[in-house]
């Protein structure tokens, strides 16, 4: 979730020199541009360009973009607490020989830098998701740490997901034969399976199938550990939903999938897989704790519903000449009316860059990231219960919103 | 724990040697020879080793803002300001950019088609530099067969730029990808280790040639850890390596970094105990200033000669072809080792931090 990572070939739209037209767009659509002077690395650094400073700039105008300074001093300390939580959760999770294997050179291969860097990020983002939930719904801090901390694990555990699933069509096969729908449902439902899986999971041949297994594995145990409410509850029910829907709209977006697809479809999955995992944290916050009040709980859902939109479309908005050139799935280039994997001439590709900067497509997404930053900053300030861990969380999310930038 | 710490302090030292010798420009450069300093190459190199230290090192942006600003019309990067471009400092470039925000795609893009342009149509692997760049006008040679041992392809090249391919993009399964692994699987050298045509030792183009075929998907782990095997069986007493493959020559800083890196592709007990007792002799090297002492390094085979091993005598830190140099100012180096001690200090030392 927070690392947007993706391998898909560049040559979709570097190769085709003949115009094949795509499902979504037909030849007449874009005939008309196909002679125009500017070369589509210069529209795309344009793109680029405007995506980036018209967000910083309605940030700015809202009140939503975070001064340098208490950005960076922000930032030092989620990376230190991401070293911290990364020693204290993973360790225990992975054992040693992978725990070395997952801060190697070697893990995730060409994805690795990325992982790398951001990994004490991933950690410290979820356990701090987590950590700001409990302390909007709840004043007791009994259970705040382990709340966080399972959070922390999710949002590991789903970016080790997203990776797996993008690293090769083979590994993806793997994956969806070692980890399915039945083995998902049955760790949601019976503690032992975590057991099974865990046992099944050191006779993987690859190391990061292990790594994810693994890692999955631990979330269960300690999610049924913390579990204050029976799975026959609504609140564990609708936890169980979340995780087969995140997991469904994970397969249907993966970048190695066929694109045989509906784009309508693709776009729904690419949606749901980004804001999904936020909804599950606030899951996990309740089925791990006693219910809150009514109002606030019905409040908690509106917060998650707007801060999930607001990294979905920091992603599609940081990430759009990326996936424009790999053919990953973003929102806002379905907006254009395409889905960039089938863009296989450079006339479709001109079509679509000059959309981007000709029409608002850029605008709408950019408002409405920066209406529900601003929403979810009122609600942290105006409601929940403890206005310190509010003004904290909401800090955090400045904090992080920009960090996706830079 | 003690030497987590020194470890750390080392690390320190070296940040602190590197980020304090750029030039007025913004570049670093070392490697005295014939056509001056290198500057845009050895920048490049720099800003990529400084970043897999610390991905959150900020003093790359400025020079990496300065080498988006030099790229030439054709795409391509160069050694520096007066010789043509080439495919090595190309790649090192796109794989140096690759590690900030690509605020200008485009140059991403064409940085890829040029390099490119130094493949092997035949046999995939990639050349430093083509009959495009000129460097045989720029040398003076009149006739093209005079350089065509730098236009013939080279393993530590080719390792270096499917790395910048794959990064910027390129997938996996493309022909020219596929091509460039097959070939340099071929150039693995029946010890288990990889040539090089332009370093004087084995570990630069090992590491990158490890590097880039586990990117490519072309090596299994088993492989892996049999050229890890044959490493270890290298490791001289102090716990170093030299530039050949016996134990009779000196250690090498160099060499010693780019080794443990190779080793640390495959993590395991062996290979970190291994790792540690050269850490431990990398720290004791450290120069009081944060830099480490520089060795020949860098040959400089004359343009026609495709394969360095029939030339029988090289000069040492002189100019001209022919030689092998230091990297004076122990900036190269110094990076290489950051570079790896960083590396060795996120697999070893998390592991029993607490």
């Amino acid at each position: 979730m927070l690392l947007r990572v993706s391998n898909t070939p560049s040559d979709i739209i570097d190769s085709g020199k003949d115009a094949i037209p795509g499902p979504a767009m037909t030849m007449s659509a874009f005939s008309s541009l196909t002679k125009s002077d500017w070369p589509i690395g210069l529209l795309l650094d344009e793109v680029w360009l405007q995506a980036h400073r018209r967000l910083v700039h309605k940030m700015e105008a809202s009140g939503l973009w975070m001064p340098r300074q208490l950005y960076k001093r922000l930032l030092y300390e989620q990376r230190a607490r991401g070293d911290v939580l990364r020693r204290q959760v993973l360790l225990p999770s992975l054992g040693n020989a992978d725990y070395t294997y997952i801060n190697s050179e070697a893990a995730y291969g060409l994805l690795n830098y990325r992982f790398r860097a951001h990994l004490p990020l991933i950690v410290s983002f979820g356990y701090e998701i987590g950590f700001g939930l409990h302390s909007y719904l709840h004043v007791n801090e009994s259970r705040r740490q382990d709340i966080a901390r399972l959070c922390a694990l999710f949002n590991l555990g789903i970016t080790l997901f997203d990776l797996t699933c993008d690293t090769s069509r083979e590994t993806f096969e793997e994956l969806s034969r070692a980890f399915d729908e039945d083995t998902l449902s049955k760790l949601i439902n019976e503690p032992g399976a975590c057991l099974s899986l865990a046992e099944a999971s050191t006779k993987l041949r690859r190391p990061e199938m292990r790594l994810l297994l693994r890692t999955v594995c631990s979330f269960f145990s300690y999610l049924h550990a913390c579990a204050q409410v029976q799975n026959s509850t609504d609140a564990w029910k609708r936890l169980d939903a979340l995780l087969v829907e995140a997991y469904r709209a994970q397969l249907l977006s993966t970048d190695v999938q066929d694109s045989n697809y509906q784009a309508t479809s693709l776009a729904a999955a690419a949606r749901r897989k980004s804001t999904i995992p936020f909804e599950i944290m606030l899951q996990v916050a309740r089925v791990c704790e006693r219910p809150s009040s009514a109002p606030l709980d019905t409040a908690a859902d509106e917060l998650i519903r707007q801060i999930g939109t607001v990294f979905w479309l920091a992603d599609d908005l940081v990430d759009l000449v990326r996936d424009f050139r790999t053919g990953a799935v973003n929102s806002i280039l379905f907006n254009v009316g395409s889905s960039s994997r089938f863009m296989r001439s450079p006339g479709q590709q001109q079509f679509v860059a000059r959309q981007l900067l000709e029409k608002r497509y850029l605008d709408q997404a950019i408002n409405q990231l920066c209406a529900n930053l601003g929403a979810a900053a009122q609600m942290l300030l105006t409601s929940g219960t403890q206005s310190e861990g509010a003004d904290r969380f909401r800090s955090l999310l400045l904090m992080y919103v920009r960090s996706w930038m830079e | 724990m003690q030497c987590a710490r020194e470890l750390a302090g080392t690390i320190r030292r070296a940040e602190n040697f590197i980020e304090s010798h750029r030039s007025e420009d913004g570049l670093w450069r070392d490697f005295h020879t014939l056509a001056g300093s290198s500057s845009e190459w050895v920048t490049g190199f720099i800003a990529y080793a400084l970043k897999q230290a610390d991905p959150f090192n900020e003093a790359v942006v400025t020079p990496l803002s300065v080498l988006v600003r030099r790229q030439r019309p054709n795409g391509g990067w160069s050694y520096n300001k007066i010789v043509p471009t080439d495919c090595d400092s190309t790649a090192w470039i796109l794989l140096a950019l690759s590690t900030i925000p690509q605020w200008k795609p485009s140059v991403v893009r064409r940085g890829s088609r040029y390099l490119h342009l130094h493949q092997s149509e035949s046999l995939g692997g990639f050349s430093t530099y083509s009959t495009h760049d000129g460097i045989n006008a720029f040398i003076e040679a009149r006739d093209p067969s005079l350089v065509e041992g730098w236009l013939h392809m080279h393993p530590c090249v080719t390792a270096v730029a499917i790395q910048a391919l794959l990064i910027s993009q390129e997938s996996t399964g493309s022909e020219s990808i596929l091509r460039a692994l097959r070939y340099l699987s071929q150039e693995r050298k029946e010890s288990g280790v990889w040539r090089s045509y332009w370093w004087n030792g084995y570990a630069y183009s090992t590491y990158h040639a490890l590097k880039a075929l586990h990117w490519g998907d072309a090596l299994t782990a088993q492989e892996r850890r049999e050229v890890a095997q044959h490493l270890l069986t290298l490791q001289r007493p102090d716990g170093s390596w030299s530039n050949r493959e016996n134990l009779q020559q000196s250690g090498i800083a160099f060499e010693t970094a780019f080794v443990i890196l190779a080793l640390l592709l495959s993590p395991g007990p062996e290979v970190l105990k291994a790792a540690e007792k050269a850490v431990k002799w990398l720290i004791a090297c450290q120069n009081e200033d944060g830099s480490w002492p520089t060795a020949p390094i860098l040959r400089i085979p004359p343009p026609r000669v495709k394969n360095p091993n029939d030339l029988k005598k090289w000069h040492l830190n002189r100019e001209g072809t022919g030689v092998i140099i230091e990297d004076g100012l122990r900036l190269f180096t110094s990076a290489a080792v950051l570079w790896a001690l960083a590396v060795y200090s996120k697999v070893a030392f998390d592991t029993h931090a607490d």
